[in-house]
């Protein structure tokens, strides 16, 4: 499975409406909290991200928000799929681990779940299912094998 | 030499001194140029820019750290500066430019490009640099009545923010003219904008030559 499997399913995603983007958009600094709030409390942060990335880290879990929301406002596959290998090859070479992309999108299920709407959460949720579901092959493919 | 493999060899060069953090090296990579008559134009897309791009990536690649990145920059913005001494004009103080990064936006080499290019044209030229709060800009714009914007956004994350500054100016000043330009509008983000009035994307600083004489 290659960047074009990823380019076709990400283009089966359903556009989010704008009343969900909104909520989402509002609820951004509280679920930003959570996901930071749920790293803080784990112990091996560590582990995930690397040593003195804790930084690094809340800034990747701001630019997160800010991202999401941008596509969910105007959704462009080839932006999404582009974007999010370009951050695990990225944060990969600044000492991230592999698994810190489950606990993190565990994290904002968990956030997004907490802070949203049942409906905004439905058009939500599948953009970071499909996130989690292909982390194989982001991480594969933004290694280079 | 060909040209082309001229300027790779430039862009080399000024990268390695941007890396060394040589500024007197980088200078002389561009003064060499102006020398040899290169428009300030060519010297900021052909070797400045790819320059800085190549900068980025070797920051996304861990190979230099943030600090090393920034010293690159304020390097840069050093040079631009002294190039500008050299081919400032005298304000004709007919048109007036206001220009910036939107909010939560740090990349400002590329916007600064723009405000050359206009300051070598004779405009009036106000540069806010990166990430001005945009009621800040809006108080700043009610003084100076500008007749045209220019908005950058690298990331495109930030083309909302971008949006929401559009509706705003376009709310305090209905007839001025918007450029918006930057990074952010490569992969898409055209169709963010839709087809909105008084609201032009430029691509690279050709396309602001071409505006600018389009405007005299």
């Amino acid at each position: 499975m290659d960047k074009t499997y990823l380019l076709q399913t990400a283009a089966d995603l359903f556009p989010v409406r704008p009343s969900a983007a909104d909520e989402y958009k509002q609820q951004m600094d509280k679920m930003i909290h959570h996901v930071n709030e749920a790293f803080a409390l784990r112990p091996d942060t560590e582990a995930l991200t690397g040593p003195s990335n804790e930084q690094m880290m809340k800034d990747n879990h701001q630019n997160h928000a800010r991202f999401m929301y941008s596509l969910f406002i105007h959704y462009n596959p080839e932006v999404f799929v582009s974007t999010v290998l370009w951050v695990f090859k990225s944060y990969c070479h600044h000492g991230f681990s592999s698994l810190y992309w489950a606990a993190q999108l565990n994290a904002w299920v968990n956030a997004i779940k907490m802070e949203l709407s049942d409906a905004a959460c439905r058009e939500i949720l599948p953009y970071y299912f499909w996130m989690q579901v292909n982390i194989p092959i982001f991480t594969s493919l933004s290694s280079g094998e | 030499m060909d040209v082309n493999i001229d300027r790779q060899l430039r862009v080399k060069n000024y990268l390695e001194a941007l890396l060394k953090s040589d500024k007197q090296g980088a200078q002389e990579v561009i003064l060499s140029l102006l020398n040899q008559g290169e428009s300030v134009t060519d010297i900021y897309e052909h070797i400045i820019k790819p320059a800085l791009y190549r900068v980025g990536e070797l920051w996304e690649s861990n190979i230099i750290t943030v600090a090393q990145e920034h010293i690159a920059t304020a390097i840069t913005e050093a040079i631009m500066n002294q190039m500008l001494a050299f081919m400032i004009t005298e304000s004709t103080g007919n048109k007036t430019i206001l220009l910036g990064c939107v909010e939560n936006e740090y990349h400002q080499v590329g916007i600064k490009m723009v405000a050359d290019l206009f300051e070598v044209q004779g405009w009036d030229t106000h540069f806010l640099g990166s990430n001005t709060p945009l009621n800040d800009l809006i108080q700043y714009a009610k003084k100076i009545n500008p007749a045209v914007f220019a908005l950058s956004a690298s990331i495109y994350f930030n083309l909302p923010v971008l949006l929401s500054m559009i509706e705003k100016i376009q709310n305090n000043f209905p007839d001025a003219l918007i450029l918006v330009g930057g990074q952010a509008f490569r992969h898409g983000g055209e169709n963010l904008l839709g087809s909105r009035e008084k609201v032009l994307i430029l691509h690279d600083l050709y396309e602001v030559n071409q505006f600018l004489t389009q405007s005299t």
